[in-house]
């Protein structure tokens, strides 16, 4: 399994060097300014960084997600690497992806089984806590995100 | 929703520029918008109702593609800042929820041009 294709990764071990407030530094914002920081990496270390997740570890062979199953967290990949089933389509996503936001933002199953192949470490989004949010916002904020979770599902 | 502000444009006019510092966000309230690459060719349109400039606001940096009006277009537009406080005033979880989208759009880019 280890010859599946790697589409999506970010150095994880590099950018975790970073010092937390990091991004909110006058270095940080530099690095953002002069296009040195890739949008991904920036990403990834608000996530990385954010206290409002709970983090925690999977061993090998765990299944995140299971294709046309609906779930009830989505998961950001800390360290460590998923492989994908997608149909036909078989591949790896490392750190910094994102697996299952978007399709349970709007309470669809999942179209892809996401396995772990290595001990991952994760971030954990409850979508408890996602869907009391969206309840109380106005319309404008409420169609900046669905413009998002529209652009997700139409990939 | 005071931080909004209500901009007109008019058919044909542009609304950002490829390679312009990233500084609003729009929300599309009135018409339709074209993006265009780097050859100022239409690759893509945004239809009333959705949003713009998202994604550029929250990485930081420059615009990926200029933006068009199609026909008469009215926006509300809000400042990148003020975006993120706006976001964070409802909840500061409401800010992580749209990083983790945007970087979800990241990786759905990657691995359908992969």
């Amino acid at each position: 399994m280890t010859d599946l294709n790697l589409l999506f990764a970010v150095d994880s071990e590099k950018l975790s060097k970073f010092d937390t407030n990091f991004l909110k530094s006058k270095e940080g914002i530099d690095a953002i300014s002069a296009g040195e920081l890739k949008g991904e990496e920036r990403l990834f270390l608000a996530l990385l960084n954010t206290h409002l997740l709970n983090t925690t570890m999977f061993l090998p062979q765990k299944s995140l997600i299971k294709a046309g199953e609906q779930f009830d967290e989505a998961y950001f990949i800390v360290s460590g690497e998923v492989q994908v089933k997608q149909g036909e389509k078989h591949y790896k996503l490392g750190a910094g992806s994102v697996l299952g936001l978007s399709e349970g933002m709007v309470g669809l199953p999942s179209r892809y089984t996401a396995t772990t192949l290595s001990s991952i470490q994760v971030k954990i989004i409850p979508f408890h806590k996602v869907d009391a949010i969206m309840n109380v916002l106005p319309p404008e904020v409420k169609a900046i995100l669905v413009t998002i979770i529209k652009r997700n599902l139409a990939a | 929703m005071s931080n909004f502000q209500i901009i007109n444009f008019a058919d044909g006019e542009y609304i950002c520029k490829i390679g312009d510092q990233a500084t609003h966000l729009y929300f599309l309230q009135q018409g339709e918008v074209e993006l265009l690459n780097g050859a100022d060719q239409v690759f893509g349109k945004i239809p009333q109702g959705q949003s713009f400039g998202e994604a550029a606001i929250l990485k930081g940096g420059v615009r990926g593609a200029s933006i068009r009006a199609k026909g008469d277009v009215v926006c509300k537009m809000i400042q990148n800042d003020e975006a993120v406080e706006l976001l964070s005033s409802y909840s500061p979880l409401l800010v992580v929820i749209m990083e983790g989208l945007l970087l979800q759009q990241v990786m759905n880019n990657a691995i359908k041009y992969s």
